[in-house]
């Protein structure tokens, strides 16, 4: 994996734990390849809500982008490639 | 025991203004149609029925206010009663709502956030509209005026501490009802937990898609039917029975299996001296979104089997929150009075999944008992029992109460390490500060409540989820454009800390969360002796919390006008009539003329005084309310 790659990775599980307040994880809870939902990190349906809005407000990804496209969503990194390649800000 | 006669009734919502344009359109099978919000500027394409504002209040009162104040007139009216008449009697006010302590003004907000605090007009209508209390202000009445902030349940709950009172004797009469309007601030939340529907709602329908907000009041009288006579009003039903229950399970989600909810209704139709056979149909909450409609059907076809009649009235009003209880009291009633169970409007193709369909016409029926369900963000579960009245018995009385603990957070606490360890052991992801406030109070508590469906839980606030609130009211400032948080909205609702509580310590009796700017603690412990009483409970723990913010911040200001503000803190007080309970003496209140702060009684247990102890300037608003309950140790 890319150094940049690993770089934005750290960085969004920090975000993450951050905008979600996962007040009992830290970054090495969040797993690459495992789900975000349910089993893995155990998000919920308004989780998914939030990580929209918050690709929305800090990555300039607009809603729209993402609509039906749950594939998107089912592991961290399938969000961390996707961000990195769309993010506009 | 006394008996909960309903002597009065007013109501205005999107079907009709007043009780009889009401009957009327509830058979005339026409159906009012939603429309886009004319109140506030959005971008959400999602019907709302709003109505038209009821004329100005003269003293400033909020919207929610003023059609509870058009509502109550019209019951007023309705119970022959003049408001000299409630001056002489024992009279308890018991108000639903859901925007009890949230300032939903975003201009009035803009300016406070900034320090601002030149102009808190609108800030003043929303301290001085704390619906009960100022009810009490209007009505020069001297009895208990608890604002009931249980969400969707508001209402309904309102209504069960009605009957609670009467049945115990702690009052003459009640004013009970509910209150809301359509306000940016739970339209935008709504959308956001992904909840409204962009068409008119269809409850049961197969092709479901949400609900549609609305604006609504609905007022009644209750009284005993023999005091009721002693004025020449007769009276034709009674609110008979009432069952509530806290699934205990998530802050939004409903149980999946809905077995607190039927527990409810079996309590209620117990409590009415009914079995389920008894009851002509149910009206249902029915909100039109997937879930809650899918669980309430199946609960509602597991207690009354094949025989079960039953229809939601969202169609026809919208999902009107904390007025919906009232609103369906009112409907209920009418329904039985005209011995006809109206038909569940807009839902051509019942889900298939529903072991029993909806009301497909208007059917007859005996008229002689009805129910009527209402469930709630975070698990709260209210089914209210009508029937045709009864004469009066002996009351329940009150009985003595115990004190097993009483604890009061330090300053400053819970400080991070503490919160985690809580978060932790609870496996809690995002509680509020609210909520943070009111666990860590109610975990210095021993022991721990948790059993079950005997303990009831009262909270008690000033200013609610503040914190929270701004958080949501800086998310439609700032993000114009864009959609809200819904965490922040769902953690926003006054009672939140209620269903965290409910939920870590398994607590599954009647959960209430109280709104009061003017002595909520107080409340609380009162409603609690009238729970004691009533046999509702075994076991009552009030937790009181408020958290700083820069709308308490403005409160703050404007007690200068007189309002007490309140600043971060929290205690929380277990009590219990069970006399082998008693660890810390009796609670006695105080009377309610008597204002004035009494001292602490001496002998207080050393845990006790440590904690008034470290407790800090920052409980200077707990400790009075705290100090006018004397124990009789």
């Amino acid at each position: 994996m890319n150094e940049d790659v690993s770089a934005f990775r750290r960085e969004l599980k920090e975000n993450l734990i951050e905008w979600l307040q996962l007040m009992d994880k830290t970054s090495d809870d969040v797993k690459d390849e495992e789900p975000l939902f349910k089993e893995g990190l155990g998000l919920d349906s308004l989780d998914a809500v939030e990580i929209v809005i918050m690709m929305q407000r800090k990555y300039g990804i607009p809603q729209s982008q993402v609509e039906n496209k749950r594939e998107i969503f089912a592991t961290f990194a399938s969000l961390a490639d996707f961000i990195m390649a769309n993010r506009t800000k | 025991m006394s008996r909960a006669g309903i002597s009065g009734m007013g109501i205005v919502s999107a079907l009709g203004n007043g009780v009889e344009s009401t009957r009327q359109a509830l058979f005339s099978g026409r159906e009012p149609a939603p429309h886009l919000p004319r109140r506030f500027e959005t971008q959400l394409k999602l019907p709302v029925f709003e109505i038209p504002d009821p004329p100005p209040s003269g003293d400033g009162a909020g919207l929610p206010v003023r059609f509870l104040l058009h509502a109550l007139d019209e019951a007023l009216k309705d119970a022959r009663l003049v408001p000299q008449d409630l001056r002489t009697r024992r009279v308890g006010i018991a108000v639903g709502t859901t925007v009890a302590c949230q300032l939903d003004d975003i201009p009035c907000y803009a300016r406070i956030r900034q320090g601002d605090f030149s102009d808190l007009g609108p800030a003043l209508t929303y301290t001085a509209g704390m619906p009960a209390e100022y009810l009490r202000r209007r009505l020069g009445t001297n009895g208990p005026a608890l604002t009931i902030s249980n969400a969707c349940a508001s209402g309904a709950d309102a209504l069960m501490v009605a009957l609670e009172w009467l049945r115990t004797g702690r009052c003459d009469l009640v004013i009970a009802g509910g209150c809301d309007s359509v306000s940016k601030v739970a339209f935008d939340g709504f959308n956001a937990l992904r909840v409204c529907s962009a068409e008119p709602c269809r409850p049961f329908d197969a092709g479901r898609s949400g609900l549609n907000l609305g604006d609504a009041s609905g007022v009644l009288i209750l009284e005993p039917p023999g005091k009721a006579a002693a004025r020449g009003v007769s009276v034709t039903f009674e609110l008979a029975g009432a069952g509530k229950s806290a699934d205990g399970f998530h802050i939004t989600q409903p149980e999946p299996s809905g077995k607190e909810l039927e527990r409810a209704v079996r309590l209620a139709v117990a409590q009415a001296g009914l079995d389920c056979k008894d009851i002509d149909f149910v009206n249902a909450h029915g909100t039109g979104t997937l879930v809650n409609d899918r669980t309430e059907g199946a609960v509602l076809s597991r207690i009354f089997g094949k025989n079960l009649r039953y229809q939601s009235t969202k169609a026809l009003t919208g999902h009107t929150l904390g007025a919906a209880g009232a609103i369906e009291a009112v409907f209920t009633c009418l329904m039985l009075a005209e011995r006809r169970a109206a038909a569940s409007r807009r839902c051509g193709d019942p889900d298939p999944e529903l072991a029993v369909p909806p009301l497909k016409n208007d059917t007859d029926i005996p008229g002689n008992a009805a129910v009527s369900t209402s469930l709630a963000f975070g698990g709260s579960n209210t089914a209210l029992v009508f029937r045709k009245c009864r004469p009066d018995a002996p009351d329940a009385g009150l009985v003595p109460v115990y004190v097993e603990d009483f604890s009061l957070l330090p300053a400053g606490a819970p400080e991070r390490e503490e919160l985690a360890a809580l978060c932790r052991k609870y496996g809690l992801r995002r509680p509020d500060r609210l909520t943070q406030l009111a666990l860590a109070a109610a975990e210095r508590i021993s022991p721990l409540p948790g059993s079950g469906a005997d303990t009831a839980l009262i909270t008690a606030t000033a200013c609610g989820p503040a914190a929270t609130t701004c958080r949501v009211l800086d998310d439609i400032l700032d993000y114009p454009e864009e959609e809200i948080l819904p965490t922040g909205f769902s953690h926003s609702v006054v009672n939140a800390a209620s269903s965290y509580l409910t939920t870590v310590h398994g607590i599954h009796g009647p959960a209430f969360a109280l709104a009061g700017f003017e002595d909520p603690f107080r409340e609380a412990a009162d409603l609690a002796r009238t729970l004691l009483a009533g046999k509702v409970c075994r076991r009552v723990l009030i937790v009181a919390s408020d958290e700083e913010s820069p709308i308490s911040r403005a409160v703050e200001q404007l007690r200068k006008t007189g309002i007490p503000a309140s600043v971060e803190g929290a205690c929380a007080l277990l009590l219990s009539s069970d006399p082998a309970e008693n660890r810390l003496g009796t609670l006695e209140l105080s009377p309610e003329e008597d204002a004035s702060p009494r001292l602490l009684p001496c002998g207080i247990p050393d845990s006790f005084a440590k904690a008034l102890a470290c407790a800090g300037p920052d409980s200077r608003t707990i400790l009075p309310r705290l100090q006018k309950i004397a124990w009789s140790l």
